[in-house]
């Protein structure tokens, strides 16, 4: 008889990679005939989610546990005083020093949480999955015997349904994105002086978007370094240097993909990239200074380039931007990337790993 | 405008990376900043490694002559003892391993008691 999967993550909320990821692979666990719930540590927002009472309360110690690690959470304490077989998957915690110690508080210390319960969840983990390999390696050094590279799972083709066509009359608008929650990890600041740089030394007409959550009071200090730089800022008029856009529907996020010329990601710190991905899908060129996990994300089919030469990064940027034919190349590349993280062969990878350890966990005494 | 003819220009290139010098420093959040904690997070990334006693140490000398026989003659003699080493390594492994175990649900059962006495404490000053 096949155990029970009970899957453990701190929230699930529809513009949240971590949740959804929670929920592809519940979707991956029905398909291969085993029951499973969802529980939430915060109150549910997603119907479709379970509390952490409810766990308690309903599955007992031969189910097995897939517990979704990106910060601080109580879920690594309360399977440490349990017999529950434990899958966790790593989705990477971001370096709490990112965040403001009286500006940001709250998130600093949950990210120190979440690094510092690092040896609870060797300790309570049989097998631990993660997206990246910058994510496994950071595990191997932290002594993880068994680590497996499962990515995010998500359907990027469905992005596509949706076509845009440009504006006749705004062809001469050179457009650059990047869309991650405004955080000091994700570097926008360097984004923006970069595009400064590119909008006042090589083309006037450029507009840098930026979609994501405002969450964090980083995009405060952005605003102020727009400002001193003299770049407008705005969260929806179309006119300004810089536009903000939030809580975009898909249809929306496959628009704003498709009306830029670039995706540009001069972040520090991810522990996957699904940006990036999302615009390689769409033929979107991708310029990414290479850190931490962008790396093996967009792998040698995606431009990378240090943001610390300002010179060769704004080079690049030219390059595809002003010439077709590098545009075309890195659309390409970016395309063909995308083969690997196709629907079907991310489930296939999943598929495979599941069909091995869940048989493997449930033989251990 | 071709790419070489912009970007071989060394003036321009200078007066583009002046203006980006100007640009970084009006940017004025504080530099990330390392506190106590991150060194808890090194010494946790020690622990854990030194803890994998089967891991095979590097074999190294810093003497400038004698140092590659040096090495050499180390490894001759690891190789010869490892056979004996290897049972007693692996007894430590999985002494080692139980520890480092137990001494984390420890830590998770004392969070535990020290928030039930919390509420405890609150129940009892909430009583009449």
């Amino acid at each position: 008889m096949k155990p029970r999967i009970a899957q453990l993550v701190v929230a699930v909320s529809s513009h949240d990679g971590v949740g959804q990821h929670a929920i592809g692979l519940g979707e991956v666990f029905r398909s291969l005939g085993y029951e499973t719930n969802t529980y939430v540590e915060l109150p549910a927002t997603n119907k479709a989610c379970k509390s952490l009472k409810d766990f308690l309360a309903t599955e007992d110690s031969n189910t097995i546990v897939v517990y979704h690690h990106a910060t601080g959470s109580k879920i690594p304490d309360l399977l440490a005083n349990s017999r529950y077989k434990v899958i966790t998957y790593y989705q990477n915690v971001t370096p709490f020093p990112y965040f403001h110690e009286t500006k940001e508080p709250t998130i600093r210390e949950a990210c120190r949480q979440g690094t510092l319960q690092m040896g609870a969840i060797r300790a309570i983990s049989q097998e631990i999955w993660a997206p990246s390999l910058y994510s496994c390696q950071e595990l191997r050094a932290f002594g993880f015997p068994k680590v497996y590279q499962l990515p995010i799972i998500k359907d990027y083709q469905k992005l596509r349904q949706w076509q845009y066509t440009q504006n006749p009359a705004s062809t001469t608008r050179q457009r650059l994105l990047f869309v991650g929650r405004l955080v000091a990890n994700k570097a926008q600041h360097d984004l923006i002086r970069l595009f400064k740089l590119y909008k006042d030394y090589f083309h006037q007409d450029t507009q840098l978007i930026l979609v994501g959550s405002f969450a964090a009071t980083y995009w405060q200090d952005i605003l102020v370094y727009a400002k001193e730089l003299n770049l407008t800022i705005s969260r929806g008029e179309d006119a300004s240097d810089i536009l903000l856009l939030q809580d975009l529907s898909e249809e929306d996020l496959a628009k704003t993909y498709h009306s830029c010329q670039l995706f540009i990601s001069t972040s520090e710190h991810e522990g996957f990239g699904i940006p990036l991905i999302e615009a390689m899908s769409l033929g979107v060129p991708v310029l990414a200074h290479p850190a931490t996990a962008v790396t093996d994300t967009v792998g040698s089919e995606g431009c990378l380039h240090s943001k610390d030469d300002s010179w060769g990064f704004l080079q690049k940027m030219y390059e595809i931007l002003n010439h077709p034919q590098k545009s075309m190349y890195w659309k390409e590349q970016g395309l063909g990337r995308c083969e690997n993280f196709s629907m079907t062969s991310i489930t296939d990878l999943y598929k495979k790993r599941i069909s091995h350890s869940i048989p493997r966990l449930t033989a251990l005494n | 405008m071709e790419t070489n003819t912009v970007f071989s220009d060394e003036a321009f290139k200078q007066k583009v990376l002046a203006a980006d010098e100007k640009a970084r420093k009006l940017w004025t959040r504080p530099p990330i900043s390392v506190d106590p904690a991150s060194q808890h997070q090194q010494i946790l990334q020690e622990m854990t490694t030194n803890l994998d006693v089967l891991k095979p140490l590097p074999i190294e000398s810093h003497r400038p002559l004698l140092g590659p026989f040096i090495v050499a003659l180390k490894k001759v003699v690891l190789k010869l003892a490892s056979p004996i080493l290897k049972h007693s390594l692996k007894r430590q492994w999985t002494l080692n391993e139980l520890f480092f175990h137990s001494s984390f649900k420890i830590m998770a059962l004392q969070s535990q008691i020290e928030a039930m006495q919390k509420e405890i404490e609150e129940l009892k000053k909430a009583q009449p």
